[in-house]
């Protein structure tokens, strides 16, 4: 009896410590083609891809995201900053979120939780084939003194992905 | 009108398939913010541990087992004073609800073993016997880092028994025990705990436990 209590502890101590968000995470599992940087109490993961529901020339932008602190934390995705360029147009071009409900705003993100989205963002230009390059700022999701430089992907024809230019591809 | 219902129904019941990744505003499935909880989530604790507590244990009063029909034993006034119970046991808190920022209550109850020394070799009943002790906590806690101190009170009832040729001899009074406790956090969702106490109707009474606490949510984090 004593044998099976002490089990039950220990799992549950085991079983607390895995279903929590820990710093740095996403740096650790991130996906091939993410950037990866902190701003506040947040862990942001960005990766840019193509969606076969969503024109060329609108990036998805896939947001992993974790909260590092013991405090809830604010996370507005309304404020993520997106700008692009286009083969046909290599001026940076500022991009808005396709929001048909006007659903994104600011949501209560708990201590240690982690969160995802998709969004996709659409050029106020005609464009027809993929970026060439694709900003994204996260620095104002969160209400933080902290910035974060904004992550950078170039358009990689041998991937035929948006790469981090962090990485010098 | 049953058509109408069943469509009512039907839309209530339709759950849509929603791939990985699937794009905010472009499929039915992909609302925003599934990741977040409203800020009004309740604050829950289940707490389980061992708890001991010491008390005087003279002047008891004797009362009739379930069916005793026998003499009841006599109890020489002075065969418990200077006696000294003691309650081993299992402790519960059941629930405990955060009511207001770091203010919470919920009941508490220890049930266990109780072991009596100190008392006069004509007492009746023997050394072991029986303890139960319940009532409400309420309290507040102080969060840091990977501590949390907490100042509670319980206030309720406490009674302590002997068995003797079918009755009971038995102690019981009335609970207002401030204690003091520390909470480590092991993981957001798990504390361990310990405290002292002290029983201020009953003193020198005095006692102490050790208990794992399951959070609801990370570090009872409250909304500001």
């Amino acid at each position: 009896m004593a044998r099976r209590i002490s089990t039950a502890i220990v799992a549950l101590l085991t079983l607390g410590g895995c279903i929590q968000y820990q710093p740095g995470g996403l740096a650790t599992r991130r996906r091939t083609y993410a950037s990866v940087r902190t701003v506040g109490c947040l862990d942001v993961a960005v990766e840019i891809l193509a969606h076969p529901d969503v024109d060329k020339g609108s990036p998805v932008v896939d947001v992993n995201f974790g909260n590092v602190c013991h405090e809830g934390v604010t996370v507005d995705l309304s404020k993520l900053d997106v700008t692009a360029s286009y083969a046909s147009s290599p001026a940076m071009h500022r991009l808005r979120p396709y929001d048909p409900r006007h659903e994104i705003d600011g949501r209560l993100l708990y201590p240690v939780w982690t969160g995802h989205e998709a969004i996709e963002f659409d050029p106020e230009i005609t464009a027809d084939h993929e970026p060439t390059r694709v900003c994204v700022d996260v620095s104002r999701i969160v209400p933080s003194p902290s910035q974060a430089p904004p992550m950078c992907f170039r358009w990689n024809a041998t991937y035929r992905a948006l790469v981090p230019e962090e990485r010098g591809t | 009108m049953i058509a109408a219902a069943s469509l009512l129904l039907a839309s209530h019941t339709y759950v849509p398939y929603c791939p990985p990744g699937a794009v905010v505003g472009r499929n039915e499935c992909a609302t925003y913010g599934r990741w977040s909880l409203p800020d009004w989530m309740p604050r829950i604790t289940w707490s389980v541990g061992v708890a001991y507590r010491t008390f005087a244990f003279d002047h008891p009063t004797v009362q009739a087992g379930k069916g005793v029909t026998g003499p009841a034993p006599t109890i020489d006034p002075d065969a418990f004073v200077g006696s000294r119970m003691t309650l081993v046991g299992f402790e519960l808190q059941p629930v405990r609800f955060f009511v207001a920022g770091p203010f919470y209550m919920g009941p508490d109850i220890i049930v266990g073993p109780t072991f009596l020394t100190g008392q006069k070799p004509n007492a009746p009943g023997g050394s072991t016997g029986f303890g139960l002790q319940g009532g409400l906590r309420s309290g507040v806690a102080i969060q840091g880092n990977d501590v949390s101190v907490g100042l509670e009170v319980v206030v309720g009832g406490r009674v302590a028994a002997l068995s003797s040729s079918g009755y009971q001899i038995q102690r019981a009074n009335w609970l207002v025990e401030p204690r003091l406790r520390l909470d480590f956090w092991t993981s957001p969702y798990v504390s361990l705990g310990g405290y002292a106490a002290a029983n201020l109707t009953d003193l020198p009474s005095y006692g102490g436990g050790l208990d794992v606490t399951l959070h609801l949510l990370p570090f009872d984090w409250t909304p500001p």
